[in-house]
């Protein structure tokens, strides 16, 4: 039984919902965004407060702990946007109000593995992305920050700049996907469709309207003399001990597919030229 | 001299202090200022040798007083010479923590005038980034061997981690190398940073929102390489320190020869990378793994394989302990076993309690199974037609890094069947 559902996790979660409610027999769910189905198929809208009804289902099956580890599981797998992630998500969850467990455990099961190590990819993709994100400051006061990422770890990083760069205007781009989340401080983030995602990254990035301009700046006058991109490339070159030097190690830790937005590349010896 | 200068000498200076951890402490912005620290620790860059860059590690100052034999900054060396202002320091920290590429500060000094002189600049250039920026992410400061007491209780309530270098595992090595830092100025400081963060536990439990000393609590640092000492005198000040002062972390910095000296080793040697790994190794598994010094090393045997790594060479020596029935060992034993790690072992305890496991199932836990492979057997079964002799083990788990010799004893990988990784 083939089950179409909207592409968000609400919409995911409704059509699990849907056939858990059914007693669905092996369905195959499908976002709704591909390529339109020959066979017959039903299409599943999305509930309100469907979240909640999963927490509160999963809460007293598994625990308030557990319900909430399994969710943030699935939607980190779902973040994957893998091929077959909704039938293996869907799976996932029957199982853990079936046996009333996290069922992450048993590896054993090709779903359940699938799932965990989909989750794992994204977290783990999340989490060097903490790291490997570069703010440069624009004009008015504005930072912005470019990346793109294999899945979309948006949703995941944010909360952590949100907190911590709380004071500051900051625009955080998924190239890839062409999403944009902009911070005001004190008013929270938006997230916003990217105008122009085929613009190269030196080129200026179509900013939401009604960006506000900061005059006076809340930076000391002396910092805004100094070219901070250059101060840390020249810091990094100075890191290097030679003795120790191991290209093979740096480039296992740091994979070339991130070095296009990183301030810090053209400086190794070793990467390609840039111009 | 302009702050580009000023950031390449004293980056420069500061390298050979290899900690660069970021974890240990939770903490949320408080909604007034800039920055949060991270459970976990983050990384941010890799440098051309291939460590981890997370901090902006530099030294207040280079000029110094003492003249330790194995340091690049030392009074005798003709270097030039540096230092920040407070404000440029915590500017600079600022602007790089705005732009993500830092998750903190970490600032030593070379010591100026006096190690309580030093400290006092370190202490203004932190409460200018606590106070005045209100930066709230992690700062982890080098307290100077002879600091009074005075000064690091002040120093610990705006750093998340304090630490003193120890350098030299034993006294001897100390007098010889840094005869202006005695026994006492390192200790004393170690001592005091630990006794004053349990009291501060205690504060915390009665008081939830009293100042907190350390929350990332204390660290240190040894030379492997420089003087005569072997594995088993360093590992055994580094199993003392974990339990008397409850440090988190001993870092281990193979020697470098910087200075021509009488009483170092010679400049040409290569510096022993090798050695220094497997010291690492070891003190995983004096940490995470439950072992003891003694287990591991013993006077007559004082220093590590460097062919194999520490847990395989126990395991060598103890193979009637082997093989392991994965369904029915606790969690202990499992931890004893060449090839499975902490996760793996409680990966395993978890899925079993389900069901019986089989060979199949073991590509799921991450095992290193080439080398676990040879220690176990899942439902009764091994995973090769007989267990090898202690001389042929030794030879199948000997490490690349180690040397590389061709096995006499013809057993097949594809003996193994499952248990082998394709």
């Amino acid at each position: 039984m083939f089950v179409l559902h909207e592409p968000s996790f609400d919409g995911l979660l409704s059509a699990v919902a849907w056939c858990l409610r059914q007693r669905e027999e092996r369905p195959v769910l499908l976002s709704g965004l591909s390529e339109p189905l020959l066979l017959p198929a039903s299409s599943i809208p999305v509930e309100a407060g469907i979240r909640r009804l999963f927490r509160r289902h999963l809460a007293a099956c598994l625990g308030q702990a557990a319900a909430d580890d399994v969710l943030k599981q699935v939607f980190s797998a779902f973040l994957s946007e893998e091929d077959g992630i909704g039938t293996r998500i869907y799976r996932f969850l029957f199982l853990a109000l079936l046996h009333k467990r996290d069922p992450s455990a048993q590896l054993q099961d090709p779903d359940i593995a699938a799932v965990v190590r989909a989750a794992a990819r994204v977290g783990g993709q999340a989490h060097q992305f903490l790291g490997l994100l570069r703010f440069r400051l624009l004009q008015d006061q504005l930072y912005l920050a470019e990346f793109e990422p294999d899945y979309h770890v948006l949703p995941l990083i944010l909360s952590h700049f949100m907190d911590r760069l709380q004071d500051q205007h900051f625009v955080i781009c998924d190239r890839k996907r062409g999403i944009a989340a902009w911070h005001q401080p004190g008013r929270g983030c938006s997230l916003h469709i990217m105008e122009d995602v085929q613009k190269p990254a030196d080129q200026s990035v179509a900013l939401p309207p009604g960006q506000p301009v900061k005059d006076g700046a809340d930076l000391p006058a002396r910092q805004s003399a100094f070219d901070f991109e250059q101060l840390w490339q020249r810091y990094l070159k100075q890191l290097t001990i030679p003795e120790r030097r191991n290209p093979k190690l740096q480039q296992a830790n740091l994979p070339k597919k991130y070095w296009k937005y990183l301030v810090e590349q053209p400086l190794n010896s070793t990467w390609p030229d840039q111009k | 001299m302009d702050i580009m200068q000023k950031l390449a000498v004293l980056g420069e200076s500061a390298r050979y202090d290899v900690s660069c951890s970021t974890s240990g402490v939770a903490r949320a912005n408080d909604g007034r200022g800039v920055g949060n620290a991270s459970l976990g620790g983050i990384c941010h860059t890799w440098t051309e040798d291939g460590r981890c860059v997370s901090l902006l590690k530099v030294l207040l100052t280079n000029i110094c007083q003492f003249d330790c034999a194995y340091c690049a900054n030392r009074c005798s060396n003709d270097i030039v010479r540096a230092a920040f202002t407070p404000e440029e320091l915590a500017d600079l920290t600022m602007a790089f923590y705005r732009r993500n590429y830092i998750e903190g500060l970490f600032l030593s000094s070379g010591v100026l005038v006096s190690p309580d002189h030093t400290t006092e600049l370190m202490i203004r250039t932190l409460q200018l980034l606590r106070h005045v920026c209100r930066f709230q992410g992690y700062i982890h400061a080098k307290a100077i061997p002879g600091t009074s007491s005075g000064l690091l209780d002040q120093l610990g309530l705006l750093a998340d981690r304090v630490s003193v270098n120890i350098e030299q595992s034993t006294a001897a090595g100390l007098r010889l190398l840094a005869p202006q830092k005695t026994e006492k100025a390192i200790a004393g400081p170690m001592r005091f940073l630990a006794d004053r963060r349990d009291a501060n536990r205690d504060e915390l439990i009665r008081y939830r929102h009293a100042p907190v000393f350390t929350p990332a609590g204390q660290s240190t640092q040894v030379i492997v390489g420089a003087s005569p000492e072997r594995d088993l005198q360093i590992l055994s000040m580094s199993q003392h320190l974990y339990k008397r002062y409850a440090l988190k972390r001993v870092y281990y910095s193979a020697y470098i020869p910087i200075n021509q000296d009488a009483r170092l080793p010679a400049l040409v040697q290569p510096p022993p990378l090798l050695r220094e790994h497997r010291l690492y190794q070891a003190d995983w598994l004096m940490r995470f793994y439950r072992f003891d010094i003694n287990e591991l090393l013993q006077s007559d045997r004082p220093d590590l394989d460097l062919e194999l790594d520490p847990k395989c060479a126990w395991a060598l020596c103890h193979l009637d302990r082997f093989p392991v029935e994965l369904n029915k060992a606790d969690y202990e034993t499992l931890l004893r076993v060449p090839g499975i790690g902490v996760r793996s072992a409680r990966k395993i305890v978890a899925a079993r309690r389900s069901r019986q496991l089989r060979l199949e199932d073991l590509k799921h836990f991450n095992l290193v199974l080439k080398r676990a492979g040879w220690f176990i057997t899942c439902g009764g079964r091994y995973g090769a037609a007989r267990i090898p002799s202690a001389e042929s083990l030794r030879l199948l788990l000997a490490d690349s890094a180690g040397q590389q010799r061709q096995s006499p004893l013809q057993i097949r990988l594809e003996d193994l069947g499952h248990v082998c990784p394709s």
